[in-house]
């Protein structure tokens, strides 16, 4: 049916010699047909083609070879995809791309357009003088249908377009995209819309359109723009408009038929490249999440080994002994950093790091911080707070790691001093929290990048600090989340102060 | 006595479970492991522990599945449950509030973080 119909549309405008359409949508609907339905689809696009070429005034034995031809067509396609590039329809893979472009664009157009003028010269539709038109001018038209046509209805009736996630930013984004189309259009085809234009090669210009849509929208934005500018394109051309104009009708059908081939190619292949940049992107992130999770049960494992150990331990018969178990439960620690700072650092760019926030006292939870790493540090830790309670929404765990990454921190680049001091304010609608050392310091010139991913500030006594330079990076990202900023003073030689201030209302945040 | 008190811990890893049952046992705790949610219902019903400990991933019945068994069954409902994941703190803690548990223990723990638990949530 879908045949049919689109059969006699493409026909309407001015087809070579009766028969070889320049708009020829039946092609791509045949292929993307095949490759969804099955090949046991043969008989119905063979039917279809049949009618719409006997009742187009085609003999039974030329519509019979005309039919014959575009089965064929579209069953070489379909199958040389399926056999040679296992093809998925979702074209999210450059080998998709390229197999539709090169096997079923370029290759199984060529059966049907010379069976099917083999079948015009036959029954003598057609005479020789023409047989090189009128096939070039089929050909064309099916390999546009099939880089047009067949697309739209591939990735559109994959399931795997339903998975886009609308947010209000990628809405805004899809309206901002419509509309550099629609003003594009009517740039290129001003004059159809009543405008003056100069001709220039101003065709050219929906290529930044086209490739935003590419980018950012995967293989759904590539065909459904490729689609729509192409048939305003078309349409717009047969009327007697647009850049295009030059010669005859078929002449002029000819050169945006070209046009809009390059367009999609090139849109697609982009698409696919976005799609597989992504694709492997996340398979990194799957990647480290996976193998952090994994990593944290040995950990635990071990770690209540060494501790069950150390337990039946005398400390005066077994001084060296426990000694040494304190060693390696230090290593585990440090492990166990590793491996958190690792799953964040994923989880942050894959942007899958949710905040979950509840109205806390962020002096408890740096009082909590405090006494737990007083246990553990020679330093004094000062905690200088006013007399009240600093209530603000925030994701307490987050927040409480960002806190004991600046002050592990502050005491880790202190070696020589004996304290750590840390205030927490109010001031205006933010919670302000510094965390002053006196220890080594950074220069001017590293404290630019101090919030860098895998950034670790140089020193002589570098080899001393162990670490992957994440803590900052990742307590930066948590802190930016939560709409605050974090900032750094510091004098070489002489301390630092990390501070990080964070808004106490939840108004106005597009998470909650 | 302590003794009186039991704790199931339901944990496809055999490392951590066994290495939590030394850790509990020492401590005077009656320990007995599953490696699945598979007879999980039936295991509490026989050995009416005082405090269960279930992973939230294991292969089959996982954690949550194990624990909405648990919670369905009047007879066995009042115990307490822990979760125990290598998730993010924030992330289980969200979890958590879908599930009827009364607790979580986030991977890596060390033996005060288990002791504690225990202590705090273990039925008399």
């Amino acid at each position: 049916m879908a045949y049919f119909i689109s059969a006699k549309f493409g026909l309407k405008l001015d087809p070579v010699s009766g028969f070889a359409s320049l708009v020829w949508l039946p092609t791509g609907i045949s292929l993307a047909a095949m490759l969804i339905l099955g090949f046991e689809f043969w008989p119905a696009i063979l039917v279809g083609a049949f009618l719409a070429n006997l009742t187009a005034g085609a003999s039974i034995f030329t519509a019979i070879g005309i039919a014959l031809g575009n089965t064929l067509e579209a069953f070489v396609g379909a199958y040389l995809l399926k056999k040679l590039i296992d093809f998925r329809n979702t074209l999210e893979r450059l080998k998709d791309v390229l197999g539709l472009i090169i096997f079923a664009a370029f290759v199984s157009t060529l059966i049907s357009a010379t069976i099917g003028v083999f079948a015009l010269l036959l029954s003598h539709t057609i005479n020789i003088k023409s047989f090189a038109p009128t096939w070039y001018a089929w050909w064309i038209g099916d390999m546009i249908s099939d880089l047009v046509v067949a697309p739209l209805i591939l990735v559109w009736t994959s399931k795997r377009y339903f998975r886009i996630n609308f947010t209000p930013q990628r809405t805004l984004e899809v309206a901002g995209l419509v509309f550099s189309i629609v003003i594009t259009i009517l740039m290129i085809y001003g004059d159809f819309f009543g405008m003056s234009n100069r001709p220039s090669p101003r065709a050219y210009l929906i290529f930044p359109s086209l490739i935003w849509a590419a980018l950012r929208f995967g293989s759904v934005g590539a065909v459904t723009t490729t689609f729509i500018v192409s048939a305003i394109s078309l349409l717009i051309t047969s009327l007697g408009y647009g850049p295009f104009i030059g010669g005859s009708l078929n002449q002029n059908l000819l050169s945006v038929q070209v046009y809009l081939g390059v367009m999609s190619i090139s849109t697609l292949i982009l698409a696919a490249l976005g799609s597989e940049r992504r694709e492997l992107e996340q398979r990194k992130d799957e990647f480290i999440s996976i193998a952090s999770h994994e990593l944290k049960t040995p950990i635990t494992t071990i770690k209540g080994y060494t501790q069950i150990l150390s337990k039946g331990l005398n400390i005066k018969h077994h001084k060296k002994e426990l000694f040494y178990i304190s060693k390696m439960d230090d290593q585990l620690s440090r492990l166990t950093k590793l491996v958190n700072d690792l799953l964040d650092v994923s989880k942050i760019q894959s942007g899958t790091l949710q905040l979950q926030k509840e109205r806390v006292d962020i002096k408890e939870l740096i009082k909590g911080v405090v006494t737990d790493l007083q246990l553990v540090s020679k330093h004094k830790i000062i905690f200088d707070s006013p007399n009240k309670e600093l209530f603000a929404w925030v994701d307490k765990y987050l927040i409480n790691e960002v806190l004991v990454n600046l002050i592990s921190n502050a005491i880790k680049y202190s070696p020589k001093s004996d304290k750590v001091i840390v205030r927490a304010s109010q001031s205006d609608n933010h919670i302000v929290v510094n965390v002053e050392d006196f220890g080594i310091g950074i220069s001017k010139k590293d404290q630019e990048k101090i919030f860098m991913k895998f950034f670790r500030a140089e020193n002589n006594i570098r080899q001393s600090f162990s670490g992957l330079g994440l803590g900052l990076y990742i307590a930066s990202e948590i802190i930016r989340q939560h709409k605050g900023r974090i900032w750094i003073n510091s004098i070489k030689g002489k301390g630092t102060t990390m501070s990080f201030k964070i808004p106490i209302s939840n108004k106005g945040d597009a998470y909650e | 006595m302590l003794m009186s008190k039991k704790i199931l811990i339901c944990d496809d890893d055999e490392g951590i479970s066994e290495m939590m049952k030394v850790m509990l046992e020492q401590e005077g705790y009656l320990v007995e492991v599953l490696s699945s949610g598979k007879a999980i219902q039936k295991k509490v019903k026989q050995f009416a522990p005082s405090l269960i400990f279930i992973d939230l991933w294991m292969p089959g019945i996982d954690g949550k599945e194990s624990v909405k068994l648990l919670k369905k069954d009047p007879q066995i409902a009042s115990i307490p449950i822990i979760v125990i994941s290598a998730l993010h703190e924030n992330e289980l803690s969200q979890i958590i509030k879908k599930i009827e548990v009364e607790g979580f223990l986030p991977k890596p723990f060390d033996m005060i973080d288990l002791l504690e638990t225990v202590k705090k949530y273990a039925k008399e």
